[in-house]
């Protein structure tokens, strides 16, 4: 392959712009996939992705298209991920392009998510081939989103291709596009090598498979390499692309995207940006942009019901084996007993594991609140993370709480502008910027305590803007706030499970809406059921439950006992979604609850 | 000795919340099912004969001193009927009052008013029934707690044998449930109810009624003794639609066979025509399911039950059920009294919360 006629590019498109069906007609245009394999979203190969309409791991197809210059190239698509919580490995896909296909929804227009990638690609220095997508909608306003596209993004409009990926126009344009524009890689085949990790997950049979994109030199097997931010060396048994379905190949050479097997074993040691380089042959440098994802959000989850813990426990091995982004560690909670504290990049990442431990792995679950990770500054000076309400350090040893602070930026049409700025101040957010787009769209930008934003911001925002605010977000730093710790009681006990990190000028309400929330939530039981809220020793909300007054089978049903024994089932089957903590009986939703703002 | 019950299911009217079986029938319905009935019970003794010879003219040997009890509901029944009723053996009348609260009465889609409770209870006292029981119906939608303790204190004025206070619990498919569900009518709150309940037991306790079930009163050695063969799990054939049955055919089902027939004539005439016994559904119990049952139902009772009694009938209790009656005892749901063991008197109108760690 010559490297002149590669070329490698990714699409970037906000949610429900039409990426994946455009990847689609790219893959059929080219023939790349026969006619019998056409399924929707072919790239997306999760049930959660298809169901949820996103990607959650990268991707690349190789596609073969002889141009109308009459030469055949070999297009590379990366497809990235497309989530706000999967930023950083967005930003590696992009890292392994020289081109983007900008797809903007010809109605909706430009969004935030939108902008965030764009902006990442223009960083990455790459050619942007913008795409105006679903333009056969009756609601389509080319001339409006061009605008917006120009102003906003500030990318030229005049050669924008106007497309309908469903219903397959444009297409050729898009390819012969990319064909002249997206600049072809650069790379010497005999300098040592050095492969970007795009992404890797684990095999059954070949252990971990990693998708790499090559820059300098060559990877082939039998060759022993090293990856460069552990050292730990390995010998690659199999290279090879994607067309769509893995093909073997005898070697990687600059400019290539593939993937490597090279009997690897643990995920943990293919770190999503690392450099791959030849063992003896070695790169002095790694490749720029290697970092390290932690995870941002943190929730402890536990069986409901107890004897299931080695179950949850084995699930989580197994999702461990595919996802080194979720962390998880056992942990003990005196209201739940055995469980693990996991670790998710961020909300989505946490629904969707939750969902696949119930859906794959059948484990039934309670999920406590999710909290951001702390850093807890002691007396002593060290510096503690924290993870979990429960583990912040005694009062008396504790100087200070830093919280991680993030640089949020919403996109929203001015008519909501009022709300979303409340909605905004409420959350403990200040104002960075605040531009017009164009003459009806804002762009604001908002320093935010994560914790903030971590649960139900962004229902919020849908609601405050009725849909039409998006946000992106990055991560800035971590502060110094003035932060203590509620806890909540069930008659007289406290429930660690419940316990929350709050600001101190919300303790208050946020107790009082808690121990309402609760209230609310938690059935009537045999007694009284106290529910309080607590700084410290310090009691600061509380409402209680009275005991149940009605339960029971009043009538003889002419001997029927069956009845009877078949309604109190049907009861018994009911408290089993209850978890017993101490004497009084909780709904598994309460945990997750707690977080929730007031409707 | 087994008990028999009777399903008849004729009519005037349905009332708003019943969901037992019955239809509208007229004199060649009644005479039609009579011959069904017989023919059932023909069917019964062939099948499982009794031990002792039975006395020419009947199927079933009945005790001299057997309760035979007939439902009677006021102003379907007069004078003459229950002349009749006692002349063919009837000894125990239970009338269907409900309520003495006309608008209460109309929810419940009654046909009577209190003069017809006062005369058929006239009448039955009449025709030489000496036990006479009054069901009452309380929670009714639009139902204050003061109605209810006047329904109580009329209720006493009879001077019934015995009294039956059912919550009213609105089943799926009856009218009062779909009223409710369109929002026409509303349930009183559990607490008001909760509040009649205490009323009752404490009105009728003064008045020198037994409570000896959650929702049944006597006056001592006047408690329905077929009623008692439910919650102690003893035999009961039921015959008739939709009747329910109990019984221990020798050999056949130590641990007791429960029976169904179908809910519906045409389903129970199919049967007996075929010449079977016309049950739609059986179920053999095993130990657990006689471990559950008598502890669910005995438990309803203010006697509760004695653990020994029923291991000598069922053999030793399953793991689940012992552990489940202990938990029960450590947290104060059951307690002990001497041998037997019962809810405590407080928690009888939430007993479900105990009873369902039994099933």
């Amino acid at each position: 392959m010559r490297i002149e006629h590669i070329r490698n590019f990714s699409i970037i498109a906000h949610i429900d712009h039409g990426k994946s069906t455009l990847a689609d007609r790219l893959l059929e245009f080219t023939g790349t996939l026969t006619e019998r394999e056409k399924v929707d979203q072919f790239l997306d190969k999760m049930d959660i992705e298809r169901e949820r309409g996103i990607t959650i791991k990268a991707q690349t197809v190789r596609m073969r298209y002889r141009a109308k210059d009459g030469k055949e190239y070999v297009l590379n698509l990366i497809d990235t991920p497309g989530h706000v919580d999967f930023s950083y490995e967005v930003s590696r896909s992009l890292c392994a392009c020289e081109g983007a296909v900008l797809v903007v929804d010809a109605s909706q227009g430009v969004e935030a998510q939108t902008l965030a990638n764009v902006y990442m690609a223009l960083e990455q220095n790459l050619e942007i081939v913008t795409v105006l997508n679903k333009i056969d909608l009756p609601n389509a306003e080319p001339d409006r989103v061009k605008r917006e596209i120009e102003e906003v993004i500030g990318l030229e409009t005049k050669d924008i291709i106007e497309a309908s990926a469903k219903k397959g126009t444009g297409i050729e344009e898009i390819l012969e596009r990319i064909v002249r524009k997206v600049p072809p890689p650069a790379g010497e085949p005999e300098a040592p090598p050095k492969a970007l990790i795009v992404d890797s997950w684990f095999d059954n049979y070949q252990g971990v498979v990693i998708l790499a994109r090559v820059f300098e030199g060559t990877l082939r097997p039998a060759q022993k390499i090293i990856l460069m931010s552990t050292g730990n060396v390995f010998e690659i048994q199999k290279v090879g692309v994607f067309c769509p379905h893995p093909k073997e190949v005898d070697a990687l050479g600059p400019g290539e995207v593939g993937f490597v097997i090279a009997n690897i074993k643990d995920l943990m040691e293919t770190k999503v940006g690392d450099t791959i380089t030849d063992a003896k042959h070695r790169a002095a440098v790694p490749l720029p942009g290697f970092k390290v994802v932690r995870p941002m959000v943190f929730a402890g989850f536990y069986p409901v019901v107890s004897d299931e813990y080695g179950q949850l426990r084995t699930a989580i091995e197994k999702l461990r084996l595919n996802d080194a982004s979720f962390t998880a560690e056992p942990e003990t909670s005196v209201a739940l007993g055995f469980g693990f504290r996991c670790g998710f990049l961020g909300l989505l990442h946490m629904e969707i594991i939750q969902e696949r431990l119930e859906r794959e792995y059948g484990v039934e679950l309670i999920t406590t609140a999710p909290t951001v990770g702390y850093r807890a500054v002691k007396m002593d000076g060290t510096v503690e993370v924290v993870d979990s309400p429960a583990r912040l350090p005694e009062p008396l040893d504790l100087d200070h709480i830093e919280e991680p602070v993030i640089l949020a930026t919403l996109h929203l049409p001015s008519e909501h502008l009022g709300a979303v700025l409340k909605l905004c101040e409420e959350r403990r957010g200040v104002q960075r910027q605040m531009k017009f787009a164009s003459s009806n769209r804002v762009v604001l930008e908002y320093e935010m305590p994560l914790n903030e934003i971590v649960l139900d911001f962004y229902d919020l925002l849908k609601t405050a803007s009725r849909g039409y605010a998006s946000m992106d977000y990055e991560f800035l730093e971590f502060r110094r706030a003035n932060l203590v710790k509620l806890d909540i009681l069930l008659n007289g006990e406290k429930v660690d499970a419940l316990s929350l990190i709050v600001h101190r000028d919300n303790a208050y309400p946020k107790g009082r809406d808690v121990t309402e929330r609760l209230r609310k939530l938690i059935p009537r039981q045999m007694f009284e059921v106290v529910i309080q809220a607590a700084i410290g020793s310090k009691i600061i909300a509380r409402e209680s439950i009275r005991a149940i007054r009605k339960n029971v089978i009043a009538k003889c049903y002419g001997g029927d006992i069956t009845r009877k024994r078949k309604l109190l089932e049907k009861q018994k089957e009911g408290k089993k979604r209850m978890k017993q903590v101490g004497t009084v009986e909780i709904p598994q939703e309460a945990f997750l609850s707690i977080l929730k703002v007031k409707e | 000795m087994r008990g028999i019950y009777v399903h008849i299911p004729f009519c005037v009217k349905k009332c708003a919340y019943c969901d037992f079986y019955s239809v509208a029938g007229d004199k060649t319905a009644l005479e039609d099912f009579r011959g069904l009935l017989v023919r059932e019970m023909d069917l019964f003794a062939g099948k499982f004969p009794f031990d002792a010879a039975v006395p020419a003219d009947t199927v079933f040997f009945v005790a001299p001193d057997a309760e035979v009890t007939t439902e009677a509901n006021p102003g379907t029944v007069g004078a003459e009927d229950f002349r009749t009723l006692r002349a063919g053996g009837f000894t125990r009348v239970s009338i269907g009052v409900q309520s003495f609260h006309a608008q209460t009465l109309r929810t419940l889609g009654r046909i009577h008013g209190v003069e017809e409770v006062r005369a058929a209870h006239r009448d039955a006292r009449r025709a030489g029934f000496s036990s006479i029981g009054i069901d009452l119906i309380f929670g009714i939608p639009g139902q204050e707690p003061s109605d209810w303790a006047a329904d109580l204190d009329i209720s006493v004025t009879f001077l019934p044998a015995h009294i039956s206070a059912y919550a009213l619990a609105p089943e799926p498919g009856t009218p009062i449930h779909r009223a409710i569900g369109r929002g026409e009518l509303s349930m009183p709150p559990d607490d008001s109810v909760a509040e009649m309940y205490e009323k009752t037991r404490k009105v009728l306790a003064s008045a020198g009624y037994r409570h000896y079930e959650i929702s049944n009163f006597a006056r001592p050695g006047a408690e329905c003794r077929h009623n008692i063969k439910y919650w102690r799990r003893e035999g009961y054939l039921g015959l008739g639609p939709s009747a329910h049955g109990l019984f221990f055919p020798q050999g056949k089902a130590p641990f007791g066979m429960r029976t169904a027939n179908p809910p519906s004539l045409s389903g129970y005439r199919r049967g007996i025509e075929e010449g079977c016994l016309p049950w739609e559904n059986v179920h053999i119990c095993n130990r657990e399911d006689a471990w559950k049952e008598s502890l669910i139902a005995g438990l309803r009772m203010r006697e509760g039950i004695d653990l020994a009694e029923i291991e000598k009938k069922n053999g030793p209790p399953p793991e689940d059920v012992r552990r489940a009656v202990q938990t029960l005892l450590s947290s104060g749901k059951l307690q002990e009294k001497g041998s037997r063991i019962l809810l405590p008197v407080h928690l009888l109108f939430v007993s479900n919360e105990a009873l369902q760690a039994l099933v």
